[in-house]
């Protein structure tokens, strides 16, 4: 996992709970990293999940909701840090429907070994888009909360079902989106 | 926790975070240096590729140019051109720069292929084609194009790169090379005319020669005088031979000869091809023969003048190379392995000296005979294979030979199998001899009109006729004359030469029997003709004449035909 996403939850976490908590939960991990990420780096996916479940510990807040508003968080991060991607897309179905063939494109030749999701997208109709998530990782949840992101984003007023495919092979949510 | 501890902690984390930071400046500077060296590589590449491509593209003998893939706003523009191109179209680089290559068309520039290319451009396929286009001078040039669709990751065309090659001078070659063949062409057609008249000029004397020769012979002679004639005779046929050889040679390559499709009884043409060397081959003792397998149908439709000419050269030269032992001719009916389609063999095997292993693949050439000393010791030109082979490809067959030396060989050749119709007027081939029992009382009541323009040919058939006790014998100088004869008076035959001044025999005959479908008469017609060549005399038959008669004319021939005249008028009145 690229270390962009690891250094983002660091920075979320100081933001939000201070700087203790990042020390406090970074002494919880046993991290073969030492929790000394840089954005360029890469890193065993794994380290991700142990960081949230000790934040998890000590925030009392789930993991799940933990991840869910990290993906949110991140949403909005990735405007700023990468403005060219929401130059095209008009509305939050339309930047959904670019993230597989156009900006997890973009990222991929950015870092060659980033570990990508993959997203199929197809318009039930004008107002439902069902998007599926595959994955070799167990990152549903982050996705959730990348759409939610997305969603408040172009401030489009979606309910999300979500449904778990999950296979011995692969991770799979999908993801059902009704324009309100 | 009192203040110190509190303080000892915070600084404890501090040192902790220090630490972290360090390491991870430490990992983001060495990631950093790798992504440097490895960008910097790439780099390298990248430029020696671009360099490779660069100078292919700068210094290449053909024109290239890229354009956009705007399509509106007056369409794609030139967004780089390479010298050659610069130097092909003779605008400088500046000047072609932004603009549509639109820009190098004209008057002449072939509609059809710019909207072919249009429409491939529009739909992002790549287009090949020539096409003139104007140099700034105005000058044309012809250029071989070809323009392929620049994608981009999405697949959407961004640009269109086209290669251009000057070619005038290639089209210029072409077209001087079209003319100067059309020239040759038409030398060609022109010798072959020569050859085709020459050799019927000199077959008209010749043939008046081998006649004379025939009445002198049958007239009262010593032994020796006898001797004398049958030599000129022999000899005159000889050279009649040749020139019928070269003749049909000649005409065969310049394309000339067209096939003429009848209906007739195969069976009867190898019957009469037999008989035809018959007296030859009891002469040298040899024994021929000829089968035909029940499964071929009684009539089938071909050319029939080739056949019995393919028969005739491959018979007479199995006759030509055997001195004992038999000759063998059989046909039968057979499926083509590659379309399954009937076809109809016909062999002709011989027990003669046959070809030496070394010579069989030749022995269709132009000239060749197994060995040039066979030329003298046989005689003949060298040439009847080659027109057989020939005739056998003109009409969609094969030939082929199997030969032991010195036992024999198998000459065969396979031909397209197509029945006859029910409707199909079918030929009459006609036995090549018979024995009549006319009497000289019922000849000499005959009137004959005999239409030639050559006096010499007019003396001899008179004298002919005469031989055989016909007295009654009128002259036509050519078709008009002859028409106007008939109006006059009946006659109970026509002797009638093909090729006539002021009106020919086809004509003639064909206005004859126009004639005669409002007077329901008919009038045989015997066609008299000093071309050889096969398929006039199915030329002859179609066009209405009865029988047919090539030149030089035998006297048994003309009694044979002359009685079955008379026979067929007999056996129509009773
Ligand atoms: C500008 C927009 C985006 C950028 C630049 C971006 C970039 C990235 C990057 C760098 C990673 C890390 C790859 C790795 O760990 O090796 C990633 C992973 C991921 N992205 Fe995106 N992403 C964007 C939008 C989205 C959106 C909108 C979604 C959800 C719909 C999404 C879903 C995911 C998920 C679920 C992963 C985790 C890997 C996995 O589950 O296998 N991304 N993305």
């Amino acid at each position: 996992m690229k270390g962009v996403v690891f250094t983002e939850l660091l920075d979320m976490v100081e933001g939000k709970f201070g700087e203790d908590m990042v020390e406090d939960i970074l002494d919880d991990c046993e991290l073969e990293s030492d929790g000394a990420y840089t954005t360029v780096g890469t890193y065993d996916h794994k380290e991700f999940i142990k960081i949230v479940t000790a934040l998890s510990k000590h925030s009392e807040i789930s993991v799940k909701d933990i991840v869910i508003q990290y993906g949110h968080h991140l949403f909005f991060r990735f405007n700023k840090l990468m403005p060219e991607f929401f130059e095209g897309p008009k509305s939050a179905f339309e930047f959904l429907e670019s993230v597989h063939n156009h900006i997890h494109v973009e990222v991929k030749k950015l870092y060659p070994d980033a570990a990508l999701p993959s997203f199929k997208t197809h318009r039930q109709s004008s107002d439902t888009l069902i998007m599926i998530y595959t994955s070799k990782c167990p990152f549903a949840d982050f996705a959730q909360g990348l759409i939610q992101g997305t969603a408040d984003f172009y401030k489009d007023d979606i309910q999300i079902k979500t449904e778990d495919k999950n296979s011995d092979s692969e991770f799979c949510r999908v993801f059902t989106l009704t324009k309100q | 926790m009192n203040k110190s501890e509190e303080a000892e902690k915070k600084l404890s984390r501090l040192k902790k975070r220090i630490v972290r930071e360090k390491k991870a400046r430490a990992e983001a500077e060495k990631l950093l240096e790798e992504k440097s060296r490895e960008i910097y590589q790439l780099n390298q590449k990248l430029h020696e590729e671009a360099r490779l491509l660069e100078a292919t593209v700068i210094n290449a003998k053909d024109g290239i140019v890229i354009t956009d893939a705007d399509f509106d706003n007056d369409g794609p523009k030139i967004i780089y051109a390479n010298k050659a191109f610069s130097h092909i179209t003779g605008y400088d680089l500046d000047e072609l720069i932004g603009q549509n290559p639109k820009m190098l068309q004209g008057v002449d520039t072939d509609r059809g292929v710019l909207d072919n290319l249009r429409e491939s451009l529009y739909s992002g396929q790549s287009f090949q084609a020539e096409l003139k286009n104007y140099r700034k001078n105005g000058i044309p040039y012809w250029l071989d194009i070809g323009i392929v669709p620049v994608k981009n990751d999405d697949g959407k065309v961004t640009h269109f790169a086209a290669i251009e090659r000057d070619i005038t001078q290639q089209k210029n070659n072409q077209k001087e090379l079209k003319e100067k063949k059309e020239q040759a062409e038409a030398a060609n057609v022109a010798k072959s005319e020569f050859l085709a008249n020459m050799s019927h000029e000199i077959r008209t004397p010749m043939n008046a020669i081998m006649g004379m020769t025939e009445i002198l012979n049958s007239s009262d002679l010593n032994k020796e005088q006898k001797e004398n004639v049958e030599i000129l005779h022999n000899s005159s046929r000889d050279l009649l031979f040749i020139l019928n050889d070269i003749l049909d040679i000649s005409k065969i390559e310049a394309g000339e000869v067209k096939l003429e499709y009848v209906s007739f009884s195969i069976k009867k043409v190898l019957e009469q091809s037999v008989e035809l060397f018959s007296g030859m081959a009891k002469e040298k003792e040899i024994k021929i023969d000829w089968k035909i397998n029940k499964e071929i149908p009684e009539n089938i439709v071909s050319d029939l003048g080739r056949i019995q000419q393919i028969l005739k050269n491959l018979i007479s030269n199995a006759l030509k190379f055997t001195d004992k032992g038999t000759i063998e001719i059989s046909a039968k009916k057979e499926k083509q392995s590659k379309n399954n389609k009937d076809i109809i063999y016909v062999e002709v095997k011989d027990t003669g000296i046959g070809i030496p292993k070394e010579k069989i693949n030749q022995i269709f050439e132009k000239f060749m005979q197994a060995d040039a000393s066979v030329n003298r010791k046989f005689g003949g030109t060298g040439l009847g294979l080659t027109i057989t082979q020939k005739l056998v490809g003109l009409m969609n067959g094969e030939i082929g030979v199997e030969s032991k030396e010195g036992q024999g060989s198998v000459f065969w050749f396979t031909l397209p199998l197509v029945e006859a119709s029910k409707e199909d007027t079918i030929i009459n081939i006609m036995p090549y001899k018979q024995e009549y029992n006319v009497n000289k009382k019922e000849l000499s009541k005959l009137h004959i009109l005999s239409v030639d323009d050559h006096p010499v040919n007019q003396l001899f058939i008179r004298k002919l006729l005469k031989k055989i006790g016909i007295e009654n014998v009128d002259q036509a100088e050519d078709g008009q004359q002859a028409l106007y004869r008939l109006k006059e008076k009946d006659y109970d035959v026509v002797l009638m030469d093909c090729q006539m001044p002021n009106m020919d025999g086809y004509q003639a005959t064909k206005t004859i029997r126009k004639r005669e479908k409002i007077t329901g008469k008919h009038i045989p017609i015997i066609a008299l003709t000093a071309n050889a060549m096969a398929g006039d005399k199915e030329k002859c038959l179609k066009i209405g004449m009865d029988y047919y008669l090539s030149k030089p004319i035998r006297m048994r021939d003309i009694v044979s035909i002359i009685s079955n005249v008379i026979i067929n008028k007999n056996s129509m009145k009773s």
